[in-house]
């Protein structure tokens, strides 16, 4: 199976403190990634840094043998909740164009094939009857699912979700694990940012292990074993995930 | 008011006030949308003020002050910016650094080169005195804004609401903003004869705050924002003519007044329908008990 992502290398610090130090692995492409680490591990700074967000110390991130710039329109990225401005004056509907757009390029509007692509992929998520809502109106479940149909909009190869489980319903968590399921078994990969323990078996092929530093990246019966996960997480490790239980 | 509209069929110079006037109103109604959501309002103020030295500047060698205005908005805009990405000064510390320093150099510069009644034109406006050329200008403005706005709506719209989205799909999102102060600047240069510097900011972010609280979409409050814009407008200088009151304040009085309706009587947003839904519930509590 080719390589869809190869990272080497990879530092970032903001302002003295260093938050991620040399991460390198490399991972296959049609993959579901979760990358796992304890609060403040650095997970969505690795997000960030693969995608060329924030500034790296030193680091080289390939997608398929290209450097970012070739392959922008192909990535599909969906921020932290907290970082969206919910008050916006924009629509559901109009939320999923957006994703749309990077296919469009300069001057083009979205016309009928794009309405109807942003409308199939709400109805994925199961949203279509409230496409003319306003996006504050939704509760958080729902905004995370719009955000995944904007992602699904986007047709892209590679899909990066900040956080898409943080506070939302089961329903809502269902919904989105099946779509992005299903966009594996089309062959695309998925990286997401996770933090609940308890899922990582039944959700994930592959995970990335970070704490500051990498602790292992691959399949998950590979990677998920108590020895390692103690080394990344810590004596808190217990906080998170009860291994007796489980195994 | 059939005296008012008798002196705007005869006098050119009132004419002109008014349609440079709802030509500003509707220009920083486009471009003050974008401001107020992208959280740039006090970025408005700095950029109207900041113009001041560069104003003086072109009076001092001759050119028209259109050029020493955009320049210095720029430059002013890239200060800003170079002082809160390289030091641990907030973005709002530095505006208001940058902003008052070029200020007030501008002032001393106006107070040396000309004589103190054009400094008072510069910074309060005097709308019943725009020339044809002044008019055509803020005109030729107003294409421009309209051009750019309608041609790069996608993102701007994008780049305000989402902007990690816009730069991982490659937007340059810096172009974007810098581009915004150059529409910010020259919104400031048209609004110079109309409200003056000073008020600036109030047609930029009163009319586009009034229609965001009564919709809930952009292009929607754009249309919206131009309205309320153009409206002000024409009641500042009617009562500014009528009552001879200075005309700037007249029409930023009333932008504020239009806003102050909407927020007391908007649908969604405003404050009296929660209050008066509380209330019945309230009633309907006491009745069933």
């Amino acid at each position: 199976m080719h390589k869809s992502l190869d990272v080497e290398n990879l530092s970032a610090s903001y302002g003295e403190t260093q938050v991620l130090e040399n991460i390198s692995f490399s991972m296959k492409a049609g993959r579901l990634v979760g990358i796992i680490g304890p609060n403040g591990s650095g997970k969505s700074t690795l997000l960030k840094g693969i995608l060329g967000l924030i500034p790296l110390d030193t680091g080289e991130v390939k997608f398929c043998h290209e450097p970012l710039s070739k392959v922008r329109k192909r990535v599909a990225y969906k921020p932290q909740s907290s970082e969206i401005d919910w008050d916006f004056p924009i629509t559901v509907i109009d939320t999923v164009l957006l994703g749309t757009y990077p296919k469009l390029g300069l001057f083009k509007r979205p016309g009928k094939r794009e309405r109807d692509l942003a409308m199939k992929c709400l109805g994925k998520v199961g949203m279509a009857d409230f496409a003319q809502r306003q996006i504050s109106e939704m509760s958080g479940g729902q905004r995370q699912r719009v955000f995944l149909a904007r992602a699904l909009a986007q047709e892209a190869e590679c899909f990066f979700l900040d956080e898409p489980f943080v506070g939302i319903d089961a329903s809502s968590e269902e919904i989105i694990i099946n779509n992005l399921k299903e966009l594996r078994d089309l062959g695309k990969t998925i990286y997401l940012v996770h933090h609940d323990l308890t899922k990582v078996t039944s959700y994930f092929d592959d995970i990335i292990l970070i704490n500051k530093k990498l602790y292992g990246a691959g399949p998950v019966e590979d990677i998920f074993k108590k020895e390692i996960m103690e080394e990344a997480f810590g004596s808190s490790l217990s906080v998170f995930y009860n291994w007796e239980v489980k195994s | 008011m059939i005296n008012f509209i008798n002196d705007l069929l005869t006098y050119g110079f009132l004419q002109k006030a008014l349609v440079t006037s709802i030509a500003v109103g509707i220009i920083s109604g486009i471009v003050g949308s974008f401001i107020v959501l992208r959280g740039m309002s006090l970025m408005g103020d700095a950029i109207s003020h900041a113009v001041l030295p560069g104003i003086a500047i072109s009076y001092m060698l001759g050119i028209n002050y259109f050029y020493g205005a955009i320049i210095a908005g720029v430059l002013t805009s890239i200060g800003i910016g170079a002082i809160s990405d390289n030091s641990r000064i907030k973005t709002d510390s530095a505006i208001g650094i940058v902003f008052s320093a070029a200020f007030a150099l501008g002032i001393i510069l106006i107070s040396k080169a000309q004589s103190t009644t054009d400094l008072t034109q510069i910074l309060f406006g005097n709308v019943l005195h725009v020339r044809t050329s002044d008019m055509r200008l803020t005109l030729g403005i107003g294409v421009i804004v309209i051009l750019v706005v309608s041609l790069f709506y996608k993102e701007l719209l994008l780049s305000s609401f989402d902007e990690t989205m816009a730069q991982v799909y490659g937007l340059n999102t810096k172009l974007i903003h810098y581009g915004i102060m150059v529409l910010l600047t020259l919104v400031t240069v048209a609004s110079l004869q109309t409200v003056g510097v000073i008020l600036v900011v109030s047609m930029l972010i009163t009319p586009a705050s009034t229609a965001y609280l009564l919709t809930n979409r952009l292009s929607f409050m754009i249309v919206l924002s131009s309205f309320f814009g153009a409206i002000s407008a024409i009641i500042g200088i009617y009562f500014s003519y009528v009552n001879d009151l200075p005309t700037g304040p007249a029409i930023a009085l009333a932008a504020a007044i239009i806003f102050v309706l909407a927020l007391v009587f908007s649908p969604k947003q405003g404050v009296l329908w929660p209050m008066i839904n509380r209330r019945q519930r309230k009633g309907l509590e006491g009745e069933t008990r």
